[in-house]
């Protein structure tokens, strides 16, 4: 393999270092308007007027939209089209977009925007997801506030938890956390040479985008064009509309070109969260540590809007067992409409905050059994042959086992002080947490197309839809394509996420591109493969079945000289050869009743260890060390898989012990805290590859992975250090104080 | 976004004070305009002019005079944190002032500047209580040395009027015979304000084991940070032991509480600031890291 | 506003409203883009650039400060095909996934090592704390500070 477990230096890295990459406020062309959102104060209200006389007064405004300014369907939304661009008649959060200002500078636009009267009649506001299914509360949505329920009903657990010997039930909180891409929203859109509406922006799906601002406008969708710009970050919160549907909509109608960027306490105010959950969780075990049943029911607060809300509710419930064999499961999911932010996808797609309550769970079980933590798990852990909670029968790449025992090797051999004697205050604890996590979306549809080319010239083209947001998606494609051709890497031509260009490859989001967009890179060549291999039968007078290609060569079989490279045959026939592929997983939908089904054809699993350092005064935990054990399937690029893990594991600390979204007050990053340099740990990548036979020289996806057993292990650690469990996300200063207080009492 | 002004870069006190008496309250002294320029940017002010003062010399001077350092209101934190002077001195200061913000925080943002912004979690401010610091307010009329107690009024709010100009902060050289200490606690390793802070100075009586003299600051404890004298006063003449040392714990405990006001924060802050104390005077015994 | 001062060592003069900070200058009225803004109020580091030698957040910074001063932003750290040791380090660490931290951490990388070309770790760690990744968990950057040091030095 030449690219193939390659760290090559990422294709991107060069314009990224020079300052060149141009991202979404770095684009403008001369004379571009500035727009400005204005937006609701209210966290439910219907809208009784909108005066804009005195904004249009301020000089340099051009326009002030409204949603009666909306040409088509003024309704957006990656699964449900539930959200408004504009609100109409009513706002269902504080920061929901009434109405939009267009001006010659930026410094107009603004004091427009704060010059929109709108006259408000409150409506009574949800804000506990307990109350959104009230009877006596208002209606959110027209079906009502339960956006879905879903269940997991597999076996007997009556039955399972009377075998048990302990039965441990606890109740899980997590609240909303921010993705906090350093790059706040904004970009660029104008009217091109052929009439289309073209926007530049940061996104994490292009073909999505192009399909939504299209219906906003009444428009073809070939008269809209969305460019990826660089993107600084995604982690699934630029899945959704943001700013894509205003900048459109504005050049729809003044047909000029127009920018918008997001301040960071817009990001804060008006993007997607994490969804909050309360997680009630009923674990049963025999006396030798298997598992016998489990029941868990969820509610998540959805906030104002559906955005991702019915896939975290779904994958929350197939994810619920964690990465183990559990004969009886009855799981409930429901995700509710509330007037709080809108919670949507990020990274992981509601598994980080649910393996924090499963993992929680198996520490309570082994302390009950006393059991050795890693042990218990073993014992249950999923392997091929295994048969899922929702039925599926794992066949291969199931590393889950292997992760544990690579942990187990680490922690054996070390030597570990529970107390630091010049500081007294001190208790060390370690901690392991595991996790399982789908490939790609639940139990639907999400193919991805990609194309090759290779012209008369020898160039080398690869299109695809597949956005790279810093996860590296460009360079590991290109190295498929490579591997699969047999041409330099250097010598292909990426053309990506430019709806003109390139054809649907879905979102980069569920850790599906590798998977997916690279299966569907490996068909395109094959089929320009055969196309190949025709055109040289032609071209050498050979037959069908006596031509074959070995690493991008065609090859015969009963001359062995013949030796001609594919851009060769390229050239040769003086035509462009090119294959267009394909690449759906084959899964099915989950039964209504029992959520039994296929829901992804992959999983990728893994365990971290977390040493950590509690101080017992304060509260102030210290991760020192965090050990992550992946099972990737194959590493294609494993300094980038290194750095996917470093990156997880600094979000999950963050996670775990210091992320808090507060609905009203969290505006910036003096209030909302990320992990700084000194917060991170040194981290231990180790990296499994249990090959995956479906996917592309047998690579699974780790973007969220990565992230997902951080905080289950950090939290069982701190659990270790204190001899008390924290139950409620994040386990900030004062949470873990207390805890350990009590802990110290007994 | 920032809204339109004036921009002046004096280069003498005279320059500046006479800009001050032209525009009063109109007018805004800019040093670094850390804690400033975010405050323009909320929105907060709207001055027709910034008088930028960190271009006059004296005030970006450190120097040791008549037995006390004196530092220029437009020194960074960064220069005092790596200041010689200071961390012979005054090192409860150079201490403190390492942990403003950031690098890049601290190569802009001023002492001056911190004292006049007034934030109850500023963290020169304890250590310059206990170095028992003086400032020094001019004003076209006037030229006065203030306890630095006198500049603050409340949380954000200096006593300064707008035609003032804070120049030049100065505390007595600590002799060498002085213990210093200064611990703080954030809710994460590094860029976050402290959540509070504990500074002490402490001298031994010569040759024995008891304490002639404590002086004890905490920040973001109460709305401006003060001298906790009840607490020093049960240290005064005493064995630092655990039991003294655990009285005055309590003690500034319950000076927070009488002076904040129990809030829903007190059930934490208040065992936290005893161990706070406890380790500071602990890191100036020299007892602890 | 004229305001003289030497960008990437040469002499620069513009024009700007006293009240846009030298972050606005540089994006809008010189059109480099490199300095980028992630938070508006100096708590991520993305806006940094050195004022004569050392780093700050030009987004704190208002323009006619620089009167006179040298100030030095990621385009003028190296070219294409004259890449600064740290650029090249950054791109074999891996130290760059989405990109939108790396020119503030470039620059301040460059104020660490032309002060202190050989620092451990740990120095590197208190040199970068006014900078948030959320991509990288910093380890690659750290490394490639660490390995760029070494180039710098032989």
């Amino acid at each position: 393999m030449r690219q193939i477990g390659m760290s090559i230096p990422r294709v991107d890295a060069l314009e990224k270092v020079l300052g060149a990459a141009r991202y979404g406020a770095d684009v403008s062309l001369e004379g571009a308007l500035s727009l400005k959102v204005v937006r609701s104060t209210r966290p439910h209200a219907r809208i009784v007027s909108m005066e804009t006389g005195e904004a249009l007064k301020v000089p340099g405004v051009e326009r002030v939209f409204t949603a009666e300014d909306i040409p088509g369907k003024n309704l957006t939304g990656i699964i449900n089209k539930d959200q408004p661009v504009l609100a109409s008649n009513r706002v269902r959060f504080v920061g929901e977009a009434v109405a939009l200002v267009a001006a010659a500078t930026p410094e107009a636009a603004e004091e427009a925007a704060g010059k929109v009267v709108v006259d408000y009649d409150d409506l009574s506001a949800i804000t506990r997801p307990e109350d959104a299914l009230r009877p006596d509360v208002p209606q959110l949505h027209e079906k009502g506030n339960l956006l879905l329920e879903m269940n997991v009903r597999k076996g007997d657990v009556q039955a399972g938890f009377q075998e048990s010997d302990v039965v441990i039930e606890r109740t899980y909180t997590t609240t909303w956390v921010e993705h906090a891409y350093l790059e706040p929203d904004a970009g660029l859109a104008y009217l091109d040479e052929e009439g289309r509406i073209t926007v530049i922006c940061p996104t994490q799906n292009v073909h999505y985008d192009q399909k939504d601002v299209a219906s906003t406008l009444g428009l073809p969708v070939d008269k809209v064009r969305i460019i990826q710009s660089a993107t600084g970050g995604g982690f699934g919160g630029r899945l959704d509309i943001i700013v894509q549907c205003l900048l459109a909509l504005a050049v729809f109608h003044l047909k000029k070109p127009v920018r918008i960027v997001y301040s960071r306490e817009e990001v804060f105010q008006a993007t997607a969260k994490r969804h909050p959950l309360k997680i009630h969780y009923r674990s049963g075990a025999r006396r030798d540590g298997t598992l016998t049943a489990a029941e868990v029911d969820i509610l998540g607060d959805t906030g104002a809007y559906a955005s991702y809300g019915v896939a975290v509710g779904m994958r929350v419930a197939i994810h619920a067992t964690g990465p183990y064999q559990v004969p009886s499961v009855k799981v409930r999911s429901r995700m509710v409409y509330t007037n709080n932010p809108w919670s949507g996808a990020m990274r992981g797609f509601g598994v980080p905050q649910m393996a924090f309550a499963h993992e929680s769970q198996m520490d309570l079980l082994a302390q009950a059994l006393k059991i050795d933590p890693v042990e218990i798990r073993l014992r249950n852990a999923l392997h091929a042959g295994s048969e899922t909670a929702t039925g599926q029968k794992l066949t291969a790449s199931v590393g889950i086992g292997e992760t544990l025992r690579k942990v187990k090797e680490w922690r054996d051999l070390r030597t570990f002080s529970r107390t630091d004697p010049r500081r007294p205050f001190i208790r060390r604890g370690i901690g392991v947490g595991s996790m399982w996590y789908g490939i790609g979306n639940t139990g639907v549809s999400n193919p991805s197309t990609a194309q090759v080319e290779i012209d008369p010239h020898g160039q080398v083209r690869l299109f695809t839809g597949a956005a790279d947001i810093g996860q590296g998606s460009d360079t590991v494609l290109l190295q498929i394509a490579s591997e699969a051709l047999g041409v330099p890497l250097s010598e292909v031509h990426l053309i990506r996420a430019d709806t003109a260009r390139t054809t649907d490859a879905g979102a980069s989001s569920a850790s599906r591109q590798t998977y997916i967009s690279g299966n569907a890179i490996l068909d395109a060549v094959r089929h320009l493969g055969g196309e190949a291999l025709r055109e040289a039968g032609w071209l050498l007078g050979a037959g069908e079945k006596d031509l074959f290609l070995e690493e991008g060569i065609v090859k015969s079989r009963t001359s062995p000289a013949t030796s001609l490279p594919i851009r060769e045959v390229a050239r040769r026939c003086e035509r462009t050869l090119r294959g267009e592929g394909v690449f759906d997983p084959i899964t099915t939908k989950q039964d209504p009743k029992t959520g039994q089904g296929i829901p992804y054809a992959a999983y990728a699993f893994a365990t971290h260890l977390a040493e950590v350092e509690v101080d017992t005064d304060t509260g102030k935990v210290r991760v020192c060390q965090v050990v992550a054990s992946h099972d990737v399937g194959r590493a294609i690029h494993p300094q980038n898989i290194v750095g996917q893990i470093a990156g997880g594991v600094t979000m999950g600390v963050g996670f775990a012990l210091m992320e808090e979204y507060v609905p009203g007050e969290t505006d910036s990053f003096v209030n909302y805290l990320i992990p700084t340099l000194k917060d991170a740990p040194e981290v231990i990548p180790i990296l499994v590859e249990d090959r995956e036979p479906t996917g592309p020289f047998g690579a699974k996806g780790v973007g969220e992975p990565a992230l997902i057993p951080t905080a289950p292990a950090i939290l069982n650690a701190i659990a270790d250090a204190i001899g008390e469990r924290i139950y409620d996300l994040p386990a900030n200063l004062e949470r873990v104080r207390e805890a350990a207080q009590s802990g110290s009492r007994r | 976004m920032i809204p339109p002004f004036e921009y002046q870069s004096p280069g003498t006190l005279t320059e500046a004070c006479r800009l001050l008496g032209e525009w009063g309250p109109r007018g805004k002294i800019i040093a670094g305009g850390t804690d400033l320029v975010v405050s323009l940017r909320k929105g907060e002010a709207q001055p027709q002019i910034l008088i930028d003062i960190t271009r006059i010399p004296e005030l970006r001077r450190i120097e040791e005079a008549g037995g006390k350092i004196r530092v220029g209101a437009a020194v960074t934190h960064g220069e005092i944190a790596s200041s010689k002077l200071i961390q012979q001195y005054g090192k409860v200061l150079s201490d403190a002032a390492s942990w403003v913000g950031s690098p890049q925080i601290r190569n802009l943002g001023t002492i001056g500047g911190n004292i006049v912004n007034a934030s109850p979690a500023a963290d020169t401010l304890p250590a310059l209580m206990v170095l028992e610091a003086t400032g020094r307010v001019l004003s076209p009329g006037t030229d006065r040395e203030v306890p630095l107690c006198e500049l603050l009024r409340g949380p954000y709010q200096s006593t300064l009027i707008p035609v003032e100009l804070l120049a030049q902060v100065s505390f007595p050289k600590l002799s060498s015979d002085f213990r210093t200490g200064f611990i703080r606690l954030a809710r994460r390793a590094a860029m976050a304000i402290s959540r509070m802070s504990v500074a002490v100075a402490l001298r031994m009586v010569q040759g024995e084991d008891r304490i002639d003299e404590a002086r004890i600051s905490a920040g973001a404890v109460m709305p401006t940070p003060r001298r906790m004298s009840e607490a020093e006063s049960i240290l005064r003449g005493k064995t630092p032991d655990e039991e003294t040392m655990k009285k005055a714990a309590q003690c500034i405990s319950g000076i927070m509480v009488r002076r904040s006001g129990v809030r829903p924060s007190t059930a934490y802050k208040a065992p936290v600031v005893e161990a706070l104390f406890l380790r500071c005077m602990r890191q100036a015994l020299g007892n602890s890291p | 506003m004229e305001i003289h001062f030497t960008l990437n060592g040469e002499k620069v003069r513009v024009e700007v409203p006293a009240h846009w900070t030298l972050l606005r200058l540089l994006r809008e009225n010189l059109g480099l883009t490199g300095t980028k803004e992630g938070c508006g109020i100096g708590e991520c580091g993305t806006c940094t650039v050195l004022l004569d030698g050392v780093p700050v957040n030009s987004c704190l910074v208002m323009a006619p400060k620089v009167q006179g001063k040298k100030v030095e932003t990621v385009e003028g750290l190296g070219t294409k095909d004259s890449l600064h040791p740290l650029q090249k380090s950054f791109i074999d660490h891996g130290a760059v996934q989405c990109g939108f931290c790396t020119p503030g951490i470039l620059m301040s990388s460059k104020a660490l090592l032309g002060r202190n070309p050989r620092p451990t770790k740990e120095e590197i760690k208190d040199a970068i704390t006014g900078h948030l990744c959320r991509c990288t968990g910093y380890h690659q950057i750290v490394e490639a500070i660490e390995e760029a040091g070494k180039s710098l030095k032989e």
